[in-house]
This record gives structure tokens, C-alpha cells and sequence, in this order.
């Protein structure tokens, strides 16, 4: 079920409904609802993909239990040792489990392809085998969710989890199953334990963050995708200034699709009385790339580093372990994306670009808000952020790029001397006038959440007192949803 | 009941007041023609207006007269279709058949499955059929979910009711399409501005109910006068290189289940059939790939491909624009395969 379908308005009206006057006296009843409605709502694509969600909640709630069973049954003093080993195998065992799930759904053609590949290169024929398998929608994030769960209990820095309805609705909350932000035990599953009460203030602004997502994702992403899609077809024929154009519009598409979905999920979840952890803070006005990490697709940026960076020895052992740190974890969460060498190239380049931060020791230099107090930037924060920008467009058309090679001729076309010629868009399905309006949008969007950049979400309106200029505001929005709501399109992260 | 929920809830259904609004105005106006019944979608030698789901339409119309007309044979196709006049078809499958147009705009395989069982389903007889195909139409073997193009739900047994009926309030609610409506029902005009996109359309149809066939008369006229290829039009007419160029192979394993699905209830119903691939006038030949998947599955003589460079495609009066060849074309296809002749070079 999409979010920006009609299917899940009248889905959200009903269940927010029943949430609040059926099931609100009973808090174990509302969470089995919450589980029942997030069942429907990812069985909605396909509901082979619920035993699997379903095994990885039981898995890792049973591993929480017998964690906990294992240090009860610890009596004896001085026995820490083989008690801390058992826990740690039932967690291994665990995240191996969720892992080899993830991976054989996930990069099962990709490695087949890559065998057969190599193989040919030794004049060795392999067949394909018949299997074919689809990708589950939002495995990853799910996986990621359950397994910070096992891994927070292993280091108690939670308490395992007793109530299986709690624990399953934590792993598929529907509003951030499919495409996060990857959640927390910490910080989500004490919300299952709890009674939530209805917050009229946090409901509202709730409905404001999932309109303003509903702006970044239909108007913003789904036009510059009909952009991106034709000038990323036609690349061949394209000149330097197209496609840079191109890499421009695919830029916008997947920061209004994926910043605009965790602005629905985080909204939508705010109507049911829940608090998400935050996933974008305007990224694009970052003045490096570590500062464009720690605002891009947060929860997951933060997981990396809680999981992998620091266990790894984060930044402790000296500069060569931590450079080879950072290498590591861009280039998982590179594989994270999807079964792509481009995926992983595009790992690979931000950790590159990392490195120099690293060796001057400016990986922290910008943790504040640009031109904090100022309206706008100097132009000293003007150049940093088009210079980070444009480093950030051209990770984009690798990621975006089927092949390494097509990544490779993009760019090295885009540099060419055409590169500072007037777009020619007569050669594409294209009009001007569109264009003009897509950027005309483009330049809302940044608009508004430069000047919102304090904010949570561009539309935390709520000090405009005007309730005719707010609602005036509101209204332009949806009109504008409404005129582009018919190309509609799916979110590119589900994939992942 | 929770104060602060009332609140809320009652200032929501405020906001959303000029929706109910505009929702009260689609069902009352129904501009698509989706909500009540009709005795007939099209007045003819009027135009139509707002453009509706010929898909919708076609099965509407079946439903009602199927019974008191017999149908017996069928044309299917997209828009492409309609040029095949029920009357030149008559002559190749007899003046005693009672011929139905039961096509779709941009129909696809899967339309097309869905008709062929619901005429099989409903017990209708099925003596004759003749399919208009092209790549686009095999490629595709899943629904499309724009207004225009949706699939009826009466055909999939209602299980796309939902679906169906939220694209025409989407559609209806498009900014775009509601100014040229309203504009246009204050004004009685179809501006230039309300036919982009094909929200509404001011060229009169020739319409036959008994057969549901549309005829667009004037442009013959035209032609007929010499007026009708302007510069302007001739400007769609882009140039074609001399090489054959061949589409990519539209069939795949989701295609060739419903071919032959298709093809059993043909049998089944010892129906006369024949399929043709339109001459079109981007002269990409059908991959022969899926022509020879085609004739294995359906017969070498009943499959007829008149794509590519041929007598047909050369001429771009043959063509009303890029997308659509004339009747004159359409009779000279059904004449060739009917007889089992090429056009030109190729059959």
C-alpha cells in the first residue's frame, strides 16, 4: 500500500478511528490492532513477505528472552564469563540468521551473476539457475530495526522484551516498516509498553509534516523523476549541461521521495500518539561532506556507527584504523542500498571524499546550523555548500547509474566541453514550460526549508497565528498535490 | 470522547469542506459517465466532450445490449481498432454476424484476456474475432491505473472497483482537469488549453450503438477537401530512416500464458479468428521472435503482420497523425488477411 494513494488515505481515516475510540482503553488491545493493521499494510503488496517479517520478529524476540533466561540462571559468582559467551552466541546466532535472510533475498541474483561472470572469464560455463527471487519491500530496514533490538539487549542497554505484541508491533509499525527511519528499541519499543494520549498540538503538526512530505514526494520527486528517467535514457545523445542537469533533477527526486516518505511516516505516526527519530536535516545546505552525512538518512547513518564504526574501534586506534573504518561502513552501507557494484562504488566515493576531512581533522567543523540567526549565507558558507553539492550530484549519478561503465561515460560526458552550453530539451518528451514550472518547485523547496532550516520540518507553520493565511498556505499545497497526484510513482527506497 | 480528538477531527472536516464540495459536484455532473447508467455514452455526430474510458464504455454498452443484439463477433484492439469498420469486416465473415467493437484506449494483453473470458464467461457466442495488435499491446500484462486507460471493473469481477473509481476522483480533482470542466460548463467551449492531455475533446463522433462503433467522419471530410494536412500536421509527421528496425521482443512467459489462455477459449468456442500487427507509422517491425510465438500458438494463416517498411506505412496519408492509420488502411489489412495476401513484401 502507498502512502500517496487513495487506498492508504482511506486506510489511515479508518484505522485512526478505530486507534482512538475502539482500542484506546485497552493497551494491549491497541497494540494488537497496531500489529494487525501493519500486517494488512505490508501484506497489501504481497503476503508471502509476512511469514518472513514475521519469522524475524520471533527470532529476535525469542533471542531477547533466552539472553535473559541465560543470566537469570547465572548463580554461581565468577561465572560471568561463560554466561557473557552464551549471550553473545544466541545474539551472533541471531543476527547471522536475520543476516543470511536478508542476504539471500537481497544479493542472491547479484552474486549468482557475479559467479557466472567470473567463471566466464576462465572459459568456465556455468547456467543460471531458475530462481529468480523478489525482493521483499523495506527487508532491510525491518532487519536493521530487529537486529538493534538483539544487539542493545546483548549490551543491556535495554531490558528484553516480555510482551511478543509489543515486540512485533515495534518491528512492523507500519507508517515506518517499509522505508524507515530504522527505529531504535531504545527509543521506540518503550512507546509499545506505554499508554499513548492524544496530543492535539503533536497531532496537528503530525498532519503538517505529512503534508509538507506529500509536497516533497509528488510534486518535488515524482516530476523530477519524468526529468531524470528521460535524460539518464537518452544520456548518449545528451550534452554536458543536460545531463548535468539530469544528475540536478535525480538530486531532488531522491531527497523529495526519501526525505518526503520519513516526513509521512514521521507524521502519520505522530497522529497515533508516536514519536519517530528525525532522518533528514536539510541535507543539501551542508558545508562538507561529514556534515552531509550526519543530515542524510540519519537513522541509518547512526546505526552504522553504533554497530559497525565503533565496534570496529571507531575513531580510538589512530588515523589509519579510522580512515579504514569510514571506508568500511560507506561502503556496507553502499551494499546496504542494493545487489549493485554501483551501489558500492558510490559507498566507496563518499568514503573517499570523507578522508580528507579526516586527515585535517574537519570531519567536526560544521555541527551547527548554516548562517545560524543570519537570512542568508556568506558567501564563504555559499561556496562550501554549492561545492558540497555538487560532490553530492555526482555520487548521485553512480548511484543512480545501472552499470559502473554508464556511471563513468555520464560523468566523463558531463564534463565535457558541452558542459557549458544551453540544455537543449526539443530531443526529449519534455516542454519548456514544465521544466520551468519543475524548477520553479525546486526553488520553492529550498526556499522554504532554508528559511525552516530550524526547524523540524518545512511546514512547522504553527507561529504564523493567521489561521486564514495558514489554512491558505495548507490549501496551495494540497492543490498542488492534487495537480500532479496522477504520475504517480512509488518510492525509490522501498527497493532497499 | 476525547475533547482534544473532537477538536481535532472537527477542524479536519473544515479544512476538507470544499472537497466534499467538489465531491458533490462529480457525483451530481458524473463527467466520465462512470457513476450512473447509460443508454448510450456517445450522441452521435456530437462530440464527446469529456474524454471517457473507452474500456468502460465498451463493456457498459456490451452489457446492455449484448442480450438483444446476439453478439457474435468481436474487434479487439486499442484506439487503433475503431478504423476497422464493422462493415468491411462483414464482408470476410459473413452479412449475418452481429459485430461488437469491444476495444480499450491504449489496451493491453491483459484487457484484452479479460474481455475474452468475460464474453466466455457470460456464455456470449463467439463465432468470429479479429485483434488489432502492436508492441505496446503485447508488452503490456498488467492493468493501467490512469482514468482513461483503467480496465472495467465489471471485467475482473469487480475486484478493481476501488481502484477504478479512485483514479476518476483523482482525475476529476487534478486542478487542471477541474478549471477546463468548470470552464467549460460555464462556456459550453473546448478551449485549445482543456485538450492537452486529452481532458476534453470537441470532435464530433459518428456513433453507432447497435455496434459501438465510432467514426470520425469529418476528417475524411476534410481529406476529402483537401484541408485536412496543414503544415501543422504534416509537422508530426517525422522522417523515417530506409533500415528495418525491429521492436524488442514484447513476449515473455507472463504473455505467452495468456495467448494461450487466450487461444483455448478461441478453440473451445470454434472461433473464426484472425490477428493482425498494425501498420505503423514508425515502421518498427514486430520482433519475429514473437511473430513466430504468435503463429505457433495461433496458426500461420491466421496471423498477419503488416508492420515495418511496406506500402502501408510508406504514405503518411495513411495516417491521421503519428499515431492512427484510416479506415482505407484497416480494410486493405482485413482484405490481405483475409486472403491470405502480402502487403507489399511481407504478410
Amino acid at each position: 500500500m502507498l502512502f500517496n494513494s487513495l487506498t492508504f488515505l482511506i486506510f489511515l481515516v479508518i484505522v485512526f478511528l478505530l486507534y482512538w475510540y475502539l482500542f484506546n482503553r485497552n493497551l494491549k488491545w491497541q497494540n494488537i490492532f497496531v500489529v494487525a493493521i501493519s500486517y494488512l499494510f505490508y501484506g497489501w503488496w504481497d503476503w508471502r513477505f509476512l511469514l518472513l517479517i514475521a519469522l524475524t520478529s520471533t527470532c529476535s524476540w525469542f533471542s531477547g528472552i533466552w539472553i535473559e533466561k541465560i543470566r537469570s540462571a547465572q548463580t554461581i559468582p565468577g561465572e560471568a564469563d561463560p554466561v557473557r559467551l552464551k549471550c553473545r552466541w544466541v545474539t551472533v546466532a541471531n543476527i547471522m540468521l536475520n543476516l543470511v535472510i536478508l542476504a539471500f533475498f537481497k544479493y542472491f541474483n547479484f552474486f549468482e551473476a557475479n559467479f557466472i561472470h567470473m567463471f566466464q572469464t576462465f572459459g568456465i560455463e556455468l547456467n543460471s539457475s531458475s530462481l529468480k527471487l523478489i525482493l521483499p519491500v523495506g527487508i532491510s530496514f525491518y532487519t536493521f530495526q530487529a537486529l538493534s533490538y538483539s544487539i542493545d539487549v546483548y549490551r543491556k542497554k535495554i531490558e528484553p522484551c516480555h510482551d511478543i505484541v509489543s515486540f512485533f508491533a515495534f518491528v512492523s509499525f507500519f507508517p515506518q516498516l517499509v522505508a524507515g527511519p530504522i527505529e531504535r528499541s531504545t527509543q521506540l519499543l518503550p512507546q509499545f509498553y506505554q499508554p499513548r494520549t492524544f496530543n492535539y498540538a503533536n497531532a496537528l503538526d503530525g498532519l503538517r509534516q505529512a503534508l509538507w512530505g506529500f509536497f516533497k514526494k509528488i510534486v518535488i520527486a515524482d516530476n523530477c523523476a519524468s526529468y531524470a528517467n528521460q535524460i539518464f535514457e537518452h544520456q548518449q545523445d545528451a550534452s554536458g549541461s543536460m545531463l548535468l542537469l539530469g544528475g540536478i533533477f535525480f538530486t531532488f527526486q531522491i531527497y523529495g521521495d526519501f526525505s518526503g516518505y520519513s516526513d509521512i511516516a514521521i507524521g502519520v505516526s505522530r497522529l497515533f500518539g508516536f514519536n519517530l527519530m528525525r532522518n533528514f536535516n536539510y541535507p543539501y545546505f551542508s558545508r562538507d561532506i561529514a556534515e552531509f552525512w550526519r543530515r542524510w538518512h540519519i537513522s541509518l547513518t547512526t546505526w552504522f556507527r553504533d554497530y559497525l564504526y565503533i565496534p570496529l574501534g571507531g575513531s580510538r586506534r589512530g588515523l589509519a584504523t579510522t580512515i579504514r573504518n569510514v571506508l568500511i561502513i560507506f561502503i556496507v552501507s553502499g551494499l546496504w542500498h542494493g545487489a549493485n557494484w554501483t551501489f558500492i562504488i558510490w559507498g566507496a566515493y563518499n568514503g573517499l571524499l570523507f578522508i580528507p576531512l579526516l586527515l585535517t581533522q574537519k570531519n567536526r567543523q560544521h555541527t551547527d546550523t548554516v548562517a545560524f540567526g543570519k537570512r542568508l549565507p556568506s558567501i564563504k558558507e555559499m561556496s562550501q555548500i554549492t561545492f558540497t553539492f555538487s560532490l553530492v550530484v555526482i555520487g548521485w549519478i553512480i548511484f543512480r547509474s545501472d552499470h559502473i561503465c554508464e556511471a563513468w561515460n555520464y560523468i566523463s560526458r558531463m564534463f565535457s566541453s558541452t558542459l557549458f552550453s544551453i540544455p537543449r530539451i526539443e530531443n526529449y518528451y519534455m516542454g519548456h514550460k514544465d521544466m520551468v514550472y519543475v524548477l520553479l518547485f525546486i526553488s520553492v523547496l529550498l526556499i522554504v526549508e532554508w528559511i525552516q532550516r530550524n526547524k523540524q520540518h518545512g511546514l512547522q507553520i504553527d507561529m504564523i497565528r493567521n489561521k486564514p493565511v495558514r489554512w491558505s498556505i495548507y490549501y496551495c499545497i494540497l492543490i498542488l498535490i492534487l495537480a500532479y497526484s496522477n504520475n504517480q510513482q512509488s518510492f525509490i527506497y522501498f527497493q532497499f | 470522547m476525547n475533547p482534544s480528538i473532537k477538536l481535532f477531527l472537527k477542524n479536519v472536516a473544515l479544512f476538507l469542506i470544499p472537497l466534499y464540495i467538489l465531491l458533490g459536484i462529480y457525483i451530481i455532473c458524473d463527467p466520465f459517465k462512470v457513476i450512473f447508467p447509460y443508454e448510450s455514452f456517445y450522441k452521435s455526430g456530437e462530440p464527446p466532450y469529456v474524454t471517457s474510458n473507452r474500456c468502460y464504455t465498451s463493456t457498459a454498452t456490451f452489457d446492455r445490449y449484448r442480450k438483444s443484439n446476439k453478439y457474435d463477433s468481436y474487434i479487439f484492439g486499442n484506439s487503433r481498432s475503431i478504423f476497422y469498420e464493422v462493415d468491411d469486416w462483414k464482408k470476410h465473415i459473413g452479412e449475418d454476424a452481429s459485430c461488437f467493437h469491444f476495444d480499450g484506449s491504449s489496451e493491453t494483453l491483459y484487457a484484452i484476456d479479460q474481455k475474452i473470458k468475460y464474453i466466455n464467461n457470460k456464455h456470449q457466442p463467439f463465432k468470429n474475432a479479429l485483434f488489432v495488435l502492436d508492441y505496446e499491446t503485447l508488452s503490456t500484462t498488467i492493468p493501467l491505473e490512469s482514468h482513461l486507460f483503467a480496465v472495467a471493473p465489471q471485467l475482473t469481477g469487480y475486484r478493481n472497483w476501488f481502484t477504478f473509481h479512485a483514479a476518476f476522483i483523482k482525475a476529476f480533482l487534478s486542478p487542471r482537469f477541474l478549471c477546463s470542466y468548470i470552464d467549460f460548463r460555464i462556456n459550453r467551449e473546448v478551449k485549445e488549453y482543456m485538450k492537452k492531455g486529452n481532458l476534453l475533446d470537441d470532435r464530433p463522433i459518428y456513433y453507432d450503438l447497435s455496434t459501438n462503433e465510432e467514426k470520425y467522419l469529418h476528417f475524411e471530410k476534410l481529406i476529402a477537401e483537401d484541408k485536412y494536412y496543414t503544415e501543422t500536421k504534416k509537422a508530426v509527421f517525422y522522417n523515417r530512416d530506409t533500415t528495418e528496425h525491429y521492436s524488442p521482443p514484447a513476449i515473455g512467459d507472463k504473455q505467452l500464458e495468456i495467448l494461450s489462455g487466450i487461444q483455448e477459449i478461441l478453440k473451445k468456442n470454434n472461433t473464426n479468428y484472425k490477428l493482425v500487427i498494425s501498420p505503423l507509422y514508425n515502421q518498427k517491425k514486430l520482433n519475429p521472435a514473437d511473430l513466430k510465438i504468435l503463429r505457433e500458438i495461433f496458426g500461420e494463416n491466421n496471423v498477419s503482420d503488416f508492420s515495418g517498411i511496406n506500402e502501408l506505412t510508406g504514405d503518411y496519408r495513411n495516417y491521421y497523425e503519428a499515431s492512427h492509420y484510416r479506415p482505407h488502411v484497416a480494410r486493405k489489412v482485413m482484405e490481405c488477411s483475409y486472403a491470405l495476401k502480402p502487403v507489399n513484401s511481407d504478410r
